[in-house]
């Protein structure tokens, strides 16, 4: 056959193709269009079986301009049928684009088929122009759907998903996601987060941010009436760290977890329990004393001049006040024993998390008297109607002012920071101070109002300096140029505790050394009596002219006289007396009787009631036993009354 | 015009039958068609088929000699088949022409007359031209029934140039019985060229009765 003209039937199928080709399947029967000529009616339709064609496909876009055009060399089949991959093809010269770069944008495509019967000498003719009245090809990219697009089944996207012109996405259904995800604007979640990796909060502030704005704080909790909480797997310990504070260098602080163990390792704790321990010794010295006092009042001496029957009997009011002291006393005992107990059964029920840091202080701001007034960490201050300045001269309190502290409290408004400093309260701070100073010695002010400290040892104290201690050295300095010291502030009356201990102790012994002095004075007087007969009567006016004046004097026993004591018996119901007027005394004075432990128990338990009154009155009657014998042994009248 | 030639015919076989010998024969007609496209090739398995033929003549002696003229009508069908298993295409014609004859023949070993009767085997040979018009024809190709009037390879009329033998036979002198071979080829006239060329081939054997018509008895 010389010439063929064509006779187009084909059958274009658009099939989403398997695996990785990219390309549209196209199949076609080329039948000639020439007929076939036999005698009589010619043969029309005829196919054409293996027959070498050349077929040149192109994609055009509404403009009708070539977007692709690509060619292919085969042969039909037995059926007249080529099998054909737009795409696969060899692109010409005049495409613009290879296949992938095809903009499937949504508008019209159409695509021309072209046919060379012969693949040697190619001479193209039309075979087909029809338009792509669908999108052919859903692998492709830039698919441009200008309505619209409903997919009922799975959507695989190989390439990246792009929601542009600010289109919100909703998804109905869960949502997973195996890479990374960067979010470029506000993320909001109503609903229950759960975030199972590490989570960065990494902000981009332009500015380092003023911390006084809301918006510099890249975590923010607000609403709702609770906060933050933070759970650890297991149980806590100080291997846990439930928050850390770092900078650059290293851990500056955190808060840890902490068991029973470590508590009771735990400097702060044992600190307090020492401090706990202190005021009941304190206190026990003081019920030691009322109960002294309480004998006293049960006995009564009178120095009576000769043998005479010279009698003052023990007056019940005193007594009773006494015993009211007594039970202050130990009521007062019994609170601070019963607060060392609460303060260890509320740590160890509320134990959880301890707070760590290299800051050793905890501070309040206190407001300066002198707004202009320089104050540097570790000045010494005074503090005076809670103003602080240099002048230490008439202060009430001694303070220091702190570099860093663990917790500083009584924050004041932004506007007013420069009105206020930070004064430790309590722990360890560095304090500038003058001279040597030891571990051990007590820094108080140098007086000169300069912010300076001066070391003291505990043997060179003097009470009137007391009042003046800042803390105590914690470190040494063995340089007399000035320097800084750690000291620790907050436990003076932890100090004046063991300072007035040592004091009593002192006054005890003094007491026990008077009263052996006295002793020894009466049998002096005794043995000079029997010797120089005139000297009872010399000493007794010297006495009268000595002792009229004062009623007092009567009540002491002359060394010349003989003393007659009489003792009176204290009864269960002086010290339910005493129990009452100390209950009195209190409500007086605001206290919360009602509330009190001690009083509380009191009332409310008959067996306490009972222990407590056998025991005031077994430790009045030891003491009176003590005061007894004494008296016995110095030769004194003894009177017992019951 | 085909049925102008037929009362034609009949006009003037009624007038010629007084002095001559009235013939009708049967037959078998195998054709073939001989066929070239616009381009000259030729298709591939077109094979001939054998048909009917039937014919009506008269023939009358040239000068009483061994001589005849003869004239006859004839009724020609011819077929053909096609097939291209390549392409799946079947063809088949069927195709009958009305066909008028004009010949001579040479009769050899003529019986003599005994007794005024004349018996025995005799032989001729025949040469003719003839021109035909078809009738009707058909033709199936593949599955479809096309009718060949109007087809110009088919539908004009066909030359002729046949020539053949024959035998006959007198049962008597009036009454004459024949088989004869005709060979037959038709004949394009003018330019063909570019166009497409149907000729046909013909082999006819027929079988046939002659009725002497001249002798008359006294």
């Amino acid at each position: 056959m010389k010439k063929f003209t064509f006779l187009i039937f084909f059958l274009l199928a658009a099939l989403k193709l398997p695996g990785q080709i990219q390309g549209l399947n196209y199949q076609a029967v080329i039948i000639d269009k020439n007929p076939q000529e036999i005698p009589g009616k010619d043969i029309s339709g005829n196919i054409m079986p293996n027959q070498p064609i050349m077929v040149r496909f192109s994609i055009l876009d509404a403009a009708g301009t070539i977007e692709y055009q690509e060619e292919h060399a085969t042969i039909t089949d037995l059926y007249g049928m080529i099998n054909l991959v737009i795409g696969q093809g060899t692109p010409t010269a005049s495409s613009p684009n290879l296949f992938p770069g095809i903009d499937w944008n949504g508008t019209l495509k159409s695509l021309k088929v072209d046919l060379s019967l012969s693949d040697i000498d190619i001479f193209y003719s039309d075979f087909s122009f029809d338009e792509l009245t669908f999108v052919p090809y859903a692998f492709h990219r830039n698919i441009t759907a200008t309505g619209s697009l409903i997919v009922d089944g799975m959507t695989n996207l190989k390439s990246r998903l792009d929601v542009s012109e600010g289109s919100p996405a909703f998804l109905s259904g869960d949502l997973t996601v195996d890479e990374k995800t960067t979010l470029n604007n506000d993320l909001t979640v109503n609903a229950a987060s759960s975030l199972k990796g590490q989570v960065t909060i990494n902000p981009d502030f332009q500015s380092p941010g003023d911390k006084s704005n809301y918006d510099s704080y890249p975590l923010r909790v607000e609403g709702g009436n609770q906060g933050i909480a933070i759970k650890i797997d297991g149980t806590r310990s100080s291997n846990n760290y439930f928050v850390t504070f770092m900078d650059d260098e290293k851990i500056q602080g955190r808060i840890e977890g902490q068991t029973v163990s470590e508590l009771d390792n735990d400097p702060e704790y044992i600190f307090n329990n020492i401090k706990m321990g202190n005021e009941v010794i304190r206190s026990g010295v003081d019920v030691a004393i009322a109960t002294a006092g309480v004998a006293s009042a049960s006995s009564s001496s009178t120095v009576c001049a000769g043998f005479g029957a010279c009698v003052t009997a023990p007056v019940p009011s005193l007594i009773v006040a006494a015993a009211a002291q007594l039970v202050l006393e130990i009521a007062n005992l019994a609170m601070v024993v019963a607060d060392q107990v609460l303060y260890n059964e509320s740590v160890r029920n509320n134990i959880g998390v301890t707070y760590q840091s290299g800051s050793g202080d905890y501070a309040e701001w206190l407001q300066k008297s002198d707004r202009g007034e320089k104050l540097i960490p570790g000045d010494i201050v005074g503090v005076k109607g809670g103003l602080i300045s240099r002048t230490t001269n008439n202060a009430d309190h001694f303070m220091v002012i702190s570099h860093n502290p663990i917790v500083l409290g009584n924050m004041p408004n932004e506007d007013k920071v420069l009105d206020y400093e930070k004064v430790a309260f309590m722990g360890q701070v560095l304090v500038r101070i003058s001279g040597k100073v030891y571990p051990g010695d007590f820094i108080l002010p140098s007086g000169k109002n300069d912010g300076v400290g001066i070391a003291i040892s505990p043997e060179n104290m003097q009470p009137d300096q007391y009042q003046k201690i800042v803390g105590v050295a914690w470190s040494e300095s063995l340089s007399d140029l000035p320097g800084y010291v750690n000291i620790a502030v907050g436990i003076n009356a932890n100090i004046l505790a063991q300072l007035g201990t040592a004091q009593e102790k002192k006054m005890k012994e003094q007491e026990a050394e008077i009263k052996n002095l006295r002793s020894q004075i009466d049998k002096m007087n005794d043995v000079l009596s029997r010797a120089v007969p005139e000297y009872s009567a010399l000493m007794q006016n010297e006495q009268e002219e000595v002792f009229a004046p004062s009623a007092a004097a009567q009540e002491q026993p002359s060394p010349k006289e003989y003393r007659t004591v009489i003792y009176h018996e204290i009864t269960n119901q002086q010290i339910v007396a005493g129990l009452s007027m100390a209950e009195t005394i209190l409500r007086e004075k605001g206290v919360d009787v009602k509330n009190n432990p001690f009083f509380k128990k009191i009332k409310e338990d008959p067996g306490y009631r009972e222990c407590f009154i056998n025991d005031a009155l077994t430790s009045i009657k030891s003491e009176m036993d003590k005061n007894y014998n004494a008296d016995i042994k110095s030769g004194a009248n003894i009177i017992r009354l019951n | 015009m085909k049925k102008f030639l037929i009362s034609l015919f009949l006009v003037s076989f009624v007038f010629a039958t007084s002095a001559q010998q009235v013939f009708l024969e049967t037959g078998l007609v195998i054709s073939s068609f001989d066929y070239k496209t616009s381009d000259g090739s030729k298709i591939e398995n077109l094979k001939g088929s054998g048909k009917s033929c039937f014919g009506l003549g008269v023939r009358m002696p040239v000068m009483k000699s061994q001589w005849h003229a003869l004239l006859e009508v004839s009724d020609n069908n011819y077929g053909a088949t096609s097939s291209d298993p390549e392409l799946g295409n079947f063809s088949e014609w069927d195709v009958s022409y009305l066909g008028i004859n004009l010949g001579a023949d040479y009769e050899f070993f003529k019986p003599k007359m005994i007794n005024i009767e004349r018996n025995g085997l005799s032989f001729y040979i025949r040469g003719l031209i003839a021109t035909e018009f078809l009738l009707s024809g058909k033709q199936k190709l593949n599955s479809q029934v096309y009718d060949l009037s109007g087809e110009e390879e088919f539908d004009k009329p066909t030359f002729f140039i046949k020539g053949g033998i024959g035998g006959n036979y007198y049962l008597t002198r009036n009454y004459i019985v024949f088989v004869q071979y005709i060979f037959g080829r038709s004949i394009l006239f003018g330019n063909y060229s570019g166009q497409e060329k149907l000729n046909y081939t013909t082999h006819a054997i027929s079988l046939g009765i002659t009725v002497d018509l001249t002798y008359k008895r006294k």
